[in-house]
């Protein structure tokens, strides 16, 4: 006999997920610094740390387990009018940044500076090779304001190329000479 | 069944289905459009005085109370193509605020920018509390006969609304991960139940691939979860959901 969650119960499981994180102090020292924030992402095995350089740059480093090896890795920020009550966004922010294929005691680690000011965690996802849309993901890749040089996409992309789907790899191979000739 | 038509989801095809055929898919549909207004309903929900930090809560009050199948019958019933859901959010979100003032047994000026009581704020004696509790409507879910599978009965005693603890939302995730058995999956769940608040839209331009592929694997991921064991056991064993029925 199977037992089956209704559609209304599955619904309030997922809303009790969605709580927003807390912000913890990066470090005792830093509990003072209201520059420096860290993220703690169990779920996602992921902890996001920012630092804010200047007024007009941030720091983000993002440490993650072997879920994290080698990963491209897209995030997004979305800035809201901080003198309206309303949720209203005002600007999305996107990067993508590599995750390193080394690890340092099984964590990995990447550090990225964004020329801009941003004060949230910021959505993470991981590009998953076997579905991923080479259309949509170059249009991204194109508007993104931070991302790894094309030589590294290159090297991504021969990497992870039997993950990608058959008829889709000659299309991926030639998109750093793509992006290359457009930019 | 397909609900869309060439300028997106067909709302009306889907309160139809809903209301004459009982159907299982458009009532997911309707519980993702309903998802994707959440962001507009919350800044409702505060520019109307509610705190933020109370915002999210009468919000998901309101989108509950909206998925009501007889609610839902009943706006198809009365208003066939003219029915408008937007205006019905509008309302449920409208009466949810006014009960959720009443709850606080005074109303709290609000300062919405410093997300503060403003501190001449007439407050009671006693303790006032915002905590929430469950619609009616969704503290007693029907069984659902003409399935042939054995639902969970008697939400009466769900605890859904209580906090999670970290431990417990990792376990939950992780359950998810194992049941799904595919990353993509996990993400666009993660990305759109999550705290980041997705939509599906967005969630698709994140992982870099079609709206549409998203859609459909959310709508897939969520039928894969609620007849997972393994989740369902997890549910039960954190006493989110009561114990199931077996009617075999």
């Amino acid at each position: 006999m199977r037992k089956h969650l209704t559609d209304e119960q599955l619904q309030r499981i997922l809303a009790a997920l969605r709580e927003p994180r807390r912000v913890q102090p990066a470090t005792l020292q830093a509990a003072s610094d209201s520059d420096v924030e860290l993220w703690k992402i169990p779920e996602l095995r992921l902890t996001v740390k920012r630092r804010q350089l200047s007024q007009s740059q941030t720091r983000f480093c993002f440490t993650g387990d072997e879920l994290w090896c080698d990963a491209l890795v897209q995030c997004e920020w979305s800035l809201y009018d901080d003198t309206q009550p309303s949720d209203d966004i005002l600007e999305t922010v996107h990067i993508f940044f590599k995750m390193p294929s080394k690890d340092y005691s099984g964590q990995y680690m990447r550090e990225v500076d964004i020329p801009k000011r941003l004060q949230s965690c910021p959505a993470v996802a991981r590009i998953v090779p076997k579905y991923a849309d080479p259309e949509i993901f170059v249009t991204r890749w194109q508007s993104a304001l931070v991302k790894p040089s094309l030589e590294e996409l290159r090297q991504w992309i021969e990497t992870h190329l039997n993950d990608f789907p058959p008829r889709h790899r000659e299309t991926w191979l030639n998109i750093p000479d793509k992006l290359a000739a457009e930019s | 069944m397909a609900f869309e038509t060439g300028g997106g989801i067909d709302v009306h095809s889907l309160l139809r289905a809903i209301a004459e055929e009982d159907d299982r898919e458009a009532y997911e549909q309707i519980g993702m459009l309903f998802e994707q207004k959440v962001p507009v309903l919350r800044a409702h929900a505060v520019r109307r005085g509610v705190p933020p930090s109370d915002a999210e809560d009468v919000v998901r009050e309101t989108v509950a109370d909206a998925l009501d199948k007889t609610k839902l019958r009943n706006l198809w019933e009365k208003y066939r193509e003219k029915a408008d859901i937007n205006a019905y959010l509008h309302n449920i979100l409208r009466s949810k605020i006014s009960a959720y003032k009443r709850r606080s047994r005074s109303v709290l000026p609000y300062d919405t920018v410093n997300d503060t009581i403003l501190p001449n704020a007439p407050v009671s004696d006693g303790e006032v509390s915002y905590s929430i509790s469950l619609p009616s409507s969704y503290e007693n879910t029907e069984y659902d006969e003409s399935h042939s599978e054995a639902h969970y009965q008697s939400d009466q005693h769900d605890s859904t609304s209580r906090k999670l603890s970290d431990k417990e939302k990792q376990l939950l995730w992780d359950t998810i991960r194992q049941c799904l058995g595919n990353d993509l999956d996990w993400q666009i769940l993660w990305l759109t139940a999550g705290d980041d608040e997705m939509d599906l839209q967005q969630t698709a331009r994140m992982l870099s691939i079609s709206h549409e592929n998203a859609r459909c694997r959310y709508i897939a991921s969520r039928k894969k979860l609620r007849s997972c064991p393994k989740f369902c056991e997890v549910c039960e064993k954190l006493e989110l959901i009561c114990g199931g029925n077996d009617d075999a």
